[in-house]
C-alpha cells in the first residue's frame, strides 16, 4: 500500500474532501460577511461540530458494515445519567468509569441481542431504544442530575480537544491499521465474499457494537460537560440526538475522497455550518432538520449517481439513453 | 437411495416448517388471549366492559389503517420510518384545508399529500438509489419540521370545523374498517403486487431475475403506505378534533411494534401476513388501555412494550446461520 | 410447545414486574385494590348528579413523570386527592394530542369520576374531550391552561361538566423576570420559547418584552426551540453575530439554563444573566453564582387546586355557577437564600398537609367561597410555606 506519494493525487483528494465545507462556509461568508469572516467563527463552529464528530465516530464501525443503530441516543442518556450519579459518590473517577463501563455494557448488551436473536440492526436498535429510553426516564427521577465543574472538563476548551485527539487516534488506528478494520470494511463491501474468505462476520459485528460503545462512552464524557445538562426523553425523542451524527457519518462514508474517519469530521463541520447559517440568515431554527435532510438527499443522491450525472453532461442531449429500471 | 434420503429429510423439513408456521400463527393470538385474561382479572372485568372494548377499537383504528399498509413495506424487509411524520403532516394539511376551503376538500388533500410523500420516498429510493432507511429518516425529520411550521403559523394547533364533529361514528369505523381490510387482504394475497412484495422480502436478486419490476413494486409499496398515512392523518384529525405540532409522532413506533406483535417476521418474505396488523393493533391498544385501567400509566408502558417486543422477536424469528443479518 | 410456554411465562413475568414497579410512580395512592366497575357519577347526560360523598377516582393526564415538573405535578395532585379521600389514577402519554385524548378516554373507562388535563399539545382536542366527558357524565378541569380560541371557549362554556381551569399569571411573571434581569444589568437579551402557539409560553414572553420595551433592553433574537439539547448551539450562533448579548430569557425548560451558561462561557463571556421558568436540579448553584437571576416554578399546585375545584363540584358544592378560573402564583426564586428556603420547606414531602388542603373543600369548610378559595391559593409562596411549617 505504501508506494510513492503522488503529490498531485493527494492534492486533488484534499481539494475534493475540503470542497464541501469550504464551499458552504464561503457561501455563508458571502451572505453574512460580518459574522463569518473571522477566525473566531470558525473555531466556534468547529467546537460545536466536535460533539457530532465524537458521537459519529462511535457509529462509523457499525455503519461501515451496514449496521444502523438507533439506540445510540438512548444509550447515551443512560450512560450519562449513571456517570453523573456515580460522580456524586466518587468524583471524576466515578464519572469516567461510570460512563465508560455503562456505555460499554449497554453496547455489549445491544450487540448480544443483535447476534443472539439474529435480527436486523435497525430492529435491534429500535427495541434497545424503547427499553433504554424508558429506563433513563425512570432512573432520572431517582437522584438530582447536576453536572458539577469537575466533570465538565471534558466538554470545555482544552479538554474537549484532547479527548477528540485521543479518540481520533484510537478510531483511526482501529479503522485503518488493524485486522478488525480491514475485516469490517470487507464485510461492508461484500459480506458473502468476506464470509467465504473465512471472516467471522457475526463476531465482528458484535465487536463493532462493543467498540462503538467504548467510543460512545468517550463521546459521552465530552457531551455531558458540553451540554451541561442531561434530560431523559421518551417516545423515540432520543432518536433526534442520533440523527445529526448519523448524517455526518453518511457524508463521511459517501465522500469517497478521504478516509471515512476524517470524513466524519468534514461531515459534522459541514452540518454545523449549515445550521449556524440558518440562524444567521434569520431562518427559523426548527427548519434546520429540513435543510439537513434535503442537503443529505441531494448529497448522497449526487454521490450515488455521480457517474450517470457526469455522463448526462458529457453526451449530447440527443444521444442519451433514458435510464430506468 | 439418494432420492429416498432426500425425500425423508424434505418431509422432515416440511413438517418442521409447518410446525413453525402453526406456531408463529398461534403465538400472537395466544399472546393477545393472555393479555386480555391478565388485564381482565387485574381490572376486575373492567377491560371487557362493552364500552371499554369499543374504546380499544376506536383508539386502535388509525394504527390499524397505517399498519395494514406498512405490512406491504415490511414484507420486503424494509421499514417506513416516515409513516408517523406523514400522518402528522397530512393531518395538519387536512385540518388547514378543511377549515379554509371545505371539509371534503380536506379529506382529498390529506390523501393526496400522503400519497405524494409516499411517492417522493419511492422516487428517491428507486431513482436516486438512496438506502430506504436513510430516505425515510430524512423524510421523517423534514415532515416533522414542516408540521410544526404549518401549525405554528396557525397559532399552535389547527382545529377542524365544528361541523366535522358529526362525521365520527361507530358505523363509519366499521364500514371503513371492513372495506379497507378486505381490499388490503385481496391486494396482498391475490394480486401480483402483493405476491411480488413478499418475493422481494425473500430475495431481491431472484425476483429481478424472474422478471419482477423491482423498482416499480417498491415505488408502489411506498405510494400505498403514504396514501394510507394520509388517510390515517384524516382519521386522527377526526378523533382528536384537529392537528397539532406533535400529531403522529408516536405512530411509527406503534406501527412497528404492532406488526411485530402481530407475528410478522421482521425480515419480511413468504410468511408475511396482513392479519399481523390487525392482531398487533389489538395487542398494542389492549396493552396501553389495560395498563391505565390497572392504574399503571406512564413511562412503564414503553418499558413493557420494549421488553415484550424483544421477547416476541426472540421467539418468533426464524434463524438460519447462513442468512446475512444487517 | 416449550417456546409457547416460555413466551407466556415471560409475558406474565413482565406484566407482574410492571404491576410491582408501577406502585412507586403512583404517589402512594391507594392503587392496591382493583377498581370496582361502577359506572361514573351519572349516566344521565347533561344533568350533573346533585352530590356525592363516597370515595372517588380522580384521573390525571400528563406528558410524563421523568422531568422535575411532571414528577412534582403528579405528586401534588396526589396531595389533594388523598386529602379528600379519593384515589389518584395517573396516565402519562407523551406530548401528542392524540395521546391526551386516549389518556382521558382510558381514565374515564377506568372509572374516574373526574379528569384533568393540560393543552400542551394544542387546544384543538379540547372540544373532543368535552364531548367525551359530557357523554359519560364526568367532571373535568384543565390545569395550567387558559383557552385562547374564542370558538373553543364558547363551546366548552356550554358544557355542564366543565368545572374550570387553573393557570398562572404569566404576563406579570414574565415582566418581573425580565425586570430582575434588567436590574442585574442586562442590556441585550435573547428570548427562547420552548414552543409556538402555546399561550403559557407566549404570555411569559409578552410580559418579558413589555418590560424590555420600558427599560430599553434590546431583544436581539426571539426564537423557538423545542429540543433543549439545541439551546447551546443556538445561543452560541447568535453570539457569533451579536457578541453584545448578555442575557437569555428562557420562557420554559429551565433545565437548559446550564447549557445556555456554557454557551456564554464558550464565547469567552463571564458576565451574563439568565431568567428562566421551570425548576431544575442544580439551580441552587446557578443562583449562588449569580448567573441565574430569577427562576419561576413551584406551579405544580396548578394540579392540586384544579383537583380541589373539581372535587367540590362533584361533591355537589360548586363554588360558582359559572366556570371557575383560578390564578396560581409562581414560587419565584431570586437568590440562594430563596432557594435554601424552598429546599428546606417545600421540596421534601407535601407542601400542604391534608388538613390545610381540606380547608379548600366545602365539605370540611362550609364557609368557602370562590373568592376565599382564590385568596388561599394566592398565598402560595416560599414565605407562606415557611410560616405554615414553622407555625
Amino acid at each position: 500500500m505504501k508506494d510513492k506519494i503522488d503529490v498531485k493525487a493527494v492534492c486533488t483528494r484534499v481539494a475534493y474532501t475540503l470542497a464541501l465545507p469550504v464551499l458552504l462556509y464561503a457561501a455563508m461568508c458571502v451572505l453574512r460577511p460580518g459574522v463569518y469572516l473571522n477566525f473566531n467563527a470558525v473555531v466556534t463552529l468547529f467546537k460545536q461540530s466536535l460533539i457530532y464528530t465524537l458521537v459519529g465516530w462511535s457509529m462509523v464501525f457499525g455503519m461501515s458494515c451496514g449496521l444502523f443503530d438507533f439506540s445510540v441516543g438512548a444509550r447515551y442518556l443512560v450512560a450519562a445519567l449513571f456517570g453523573i450519579h456515580m460522580s456524586q459518590y466518587f468524583g471524576v473517577v466515578g464519572f469516567v468509569l461510570g460512563v465508560l463501563l455503562s456505555s460499554l455494557l449497554l453496547a455489549a448488551l445491544t450487540g448480544a441481542i443483535f447476534a443472539g436473536l439474529k435480527i436486523p440492526s435497525i430492529i435491534t436498535g429500535f427495541a434497545a431504544l424503547l427499553i433504554f429510553e424508558s429506563a433513563a426516564a425512570i432512573y432520572q427521577t431517582k437522584f438530582s442530575v447536576i453536572v458539577t465543574e469537575n466533570i465538565s472538563v471534558f466538554g470545555r476548551s482544552p479538554g474537549i480537544y484532547v479527548m477528540t485527539a485521543i479518540t481520533f487516534v484510537v478510531v483511526y488506528i482501529l479503522f485503518n491499521r488493524t485486522k478488525f478494520g480491514y475485516q469490517i470494511k470487507a464485510i461492508g463491501g461484500n459480506e458473502k465474499v468476506a464470509r467465504s474468505m473465512g471472516i467471522k462476520a457475526v463476531q465482528l459485528k458484535v465487536l463493532t457494537y462493543v467498540i462503538g460503545g467504548l467510543i460512545l462512552g468517550l463521546a459521552a464524557l465530552c457531551k455531558v460537560g458540553f451540554d451541561q445538562s442531561v434530560r431523559a426523553m421518551t417516545n423515540m425523542a432520543s432518536m433526534s440526538a442520533a440523527f445529526t451524527p448519523m448524517m455526518a457519518v453518511m457524508i463521511g462514508l459517501y465522500l469517497g475522497s478521504c478516509n471515512p474517519v476524517v470524513g466524519v469530521i468534514v461531515g459534522s463541520f459541514s452540518i454545523s455550518v449549515v445550521s449556524s447559517g440558518l440562524v444567521a440568515l434569520g431562518i427559523n431554527y426548527r427548519l434546520q432538520n429540513v435543510f439537513i435532510g434535503v442537503f443529505l438527499v441531494i448529497f448522497i443522491g449526487y454521490k450515488m449517481n455521480a457517474r450517470r450525472i457526469r455522463a448526462l453532461f458529457r453526451r449530447k442531449p440527443g444521444h442519451q439513453k433514458v435510464q430506468s429500471a | 437411495m439418494d432420492n429416498a434420503a432426500k425425500t425423508v429429510s424434505e418431509q422432515q423439513a416440511d413438517r418442521a416448517l409447518k410446525r413453525k408456521q402453526l406456531f408463529s400463527k398461534s403465538i400472537s393470538f395466544l399472546g393477545l388471549v393472555v393479555l386480555v385474561v391478565f388485564f381482565a382479572v387485574v381490572t376486575g372485568g373492567q377491560l371487557l366492559n362493552p364500552d371499554n372494548l369499543m374504546l380499544i377499537f376506536k383508539q386502535g383504528f388509525t394504527l390499524f389503517i397505517a399498519a395494514l399498509a406498512a405490512v406491504f413495506i415490511m414484507a420486503t424487509g424494509n421499514l417506513d420510518f416516515s409513516i408517523g411524520a406523514n400522518v402528522g403532516f397530512s393531518c395538519a394539511i387536512c385540518a388547514l384545508v378543511a377549515k379554509s376551503v371545505s371539509p371534503v376538500a380536506g379529506v382529498a388533500a390529506a390523501l393526496c399529500v400522503g400519497a405524494l410523500i409516499g411517492a417522493a420516498n419511492g422516487v428517491i429510493i428507486t431513482k436516486l438509489k438512496m438506502p430506504s432507511f436513510i430516505t425515510c429518516l430524512c423524510m421523517m425529520f423534514i415532515l416533522m419540521a414542516a408540521t410544526q411550521t404549518v401549525c405554528s403559523n396557525e397559532g399552535g394547533s389547527i382545529s377542524m370545523p365544528l361541523s366535522m364533529r358529526r362525521w365520527e361514528s361507530v358505523g363509519m369505523y366499521v364500514v371503513i374498517g371492513v372495506i379497507y381490510f378486505a381490499v388490503m387482504l385481496v391486494m396482498f394475497r391475490y394480486t401480483k403486487f402483493g405476491k411480488y412484495m413478499k418475493a422481494l422480502g425473500v430475495s431481491v436478486e431472484a425476483s429481478r431475475q424472474s422478471g419482477v419490476g423491482v423498482d416499480k413494486m417498491i415505488f408502489l409499496g411506498y405510494l400505498l403506505s403514504g396514501a394510507a398515512a394520509g388517510f390515517a392523518g384524516f382519521l386522527t384529525m377526526l378523533r382528536v378534533g384537529g392537528a397539532s405540532q406533535t400529531t403522529g409522532m408516536a405512530m411509527t413506533n406503534d406501527v412497528i411494534v404492532a406488526i411485530v406483535f402481530g407475528g410478522m417476521s421482521i425480515s419480511g418474505g413468504a410468511t408475511s401476513k396482513i392479519s399481523a396488523a390487525l392482531l398487533g393493533m389489538l395487542i398494542v391498544t389492549t396493552l396501553n388501555n389495560g395498563m391505565v385501567l390497572a392504574g399503571y400509566g406512564g413511562e412503564l408502558q414503553q418499558l413493557v412494550k420494549g421488553i415484550l417486543f424483544l421477547v416476541v422477536i426472540a421467539v418468533s424469528t426464524k434463524r438460519d446461520p447462513n442468512t446475512i443479518v444487517k | 410447545m416449550k417456546k409457547i410456554f416460555a413466551i407466556l411465562l415471560a409475558l406474565v413475568m413482565v406484566l407482574s414486574l410492571a404491576a410491582c414497579g408501577g406502585k412507586d410512580d403512583s404517589n402512594g395512592g391507594k392503587t392496591d385494590a382493583p377498581a370496582k366497575t361502577d359506572t361514573p357519577a351519572s349516566t344521565d347526560a347533561d344533568t350533573p348528579a346533585p352530590g356525592n360523598t363516597d370515595g372517588f377516582k380522580y384521573g390525571f393526564a400528563s406528558w410524563g413523570t421523568a422531568d422535575e415538573h411532571g414528577r412534582t405535578l403528579n405528586a401534588a395532585v396526589g396531595w389533594a386527592v388523598d386529602a379528600a379521600g379519593g384515589e389518584f389514577v395517573g396516565d402519562a402519554g407523551g406530548f401528542t394530542a392524540e395521546a391526551t385524548v386516549a389518556s382521558i378516554e382510558n381514565l374515564i373507562s377506568a372509572g374516574c369520576q373526574m379528569v384533568s388535563f393540560c393543552t400542551y399539545a394544542g387546544e384543538a382536542s379540547v372540544p373532543t374531550i368535552s364531548d367525551m366527558c359530557r357523554e359519560k357524565g364526568v367532571y373535568w378541569t384543565m390545569w395550567d391552561t387558559q383557552i385562547a380560541d374564542p370558538e373553543i371557549a364558547a363551546y366548552i362554556a356550554e358544557d355542564p361538566y366543565y368545572v374550570g381551569c387553573t393557570f398562572e399569571d404569566n404576563v406579570t411573571s414574565g415582566y418581573e423576570t425580565m425586570k430582575a434581569m434588567g436590574e442585574a444589568g442586562v442590556t441585550n437579551v435573547i428570548i427562547i420559547r420552548y414552543g409556538s402557539g402555546i399561550p403559557t409560553c407566549d404570555e411569559r414572553c409578552e410580559g418579558g418584552i413589555k418590560y424590555a420595551g420600558e427599560a430599553n433592553i434590546t431583544i436581539v433574537d426571539d426564537m423557538i426551540i423545542q429540543d433543549t439539547a439545541e439551546y447551546k448551539n443556538a445561543v452560541a450562533n447568535v453570539l457569533l453575530s451579536h457578541p453584545e448579548v448578555d442575557g437569555v430569557f428562557l420562557a420554559g425548560a429551565g433545565t437548559a439554563s446550564a447549557t445556555v451558561a456554557e454557551a456564554f462561557r464558550g464565547a469567552g463571556k463571564d458576565k451574563f444573566y439568565i431568567g428562566a421558568f421551570d425548576y431544575f436540579d442544580g439551580m441552587g448553584d446557578m443562583l449562588k453564582s449569580g448567573e441565574l437571576v430569577c427562576i419561576n416554578g413551584g406551579h405544580m399546585v396548578t394540579g392540586t387546586f384544579s383537583a380541589l375545584m373539581a372535587i367540590n363540584t362533584w361533591q355537589g358544592n360548586p363554588l360558582s355557577t359559572d366556570k371557575q378560573e383560578i390564578i396560581i402564583p409562581y414560587l419565584t426564586l431570586k437568590s440562594y437564600e430563596d432557594y435554601e428556603a424552598y429546599i428546606q420547606y417545600a421540596s421534601q414531602g407535601a407542601a400542604y398537609t391534608s388538613e390545610e388542603l381540606q380547608q379548600f373543600l366545602v365539605s370540611y369548610n362550609p364557609d368557602l367561597t370562590l373568592e376565599s378559595f382564590q385568596e388561599g391559593v394566592s398565598k402560595w409562596s416560599v414565605a407562606d410555606i415557611m410560616a405554615r411549617k414553622n407555625g
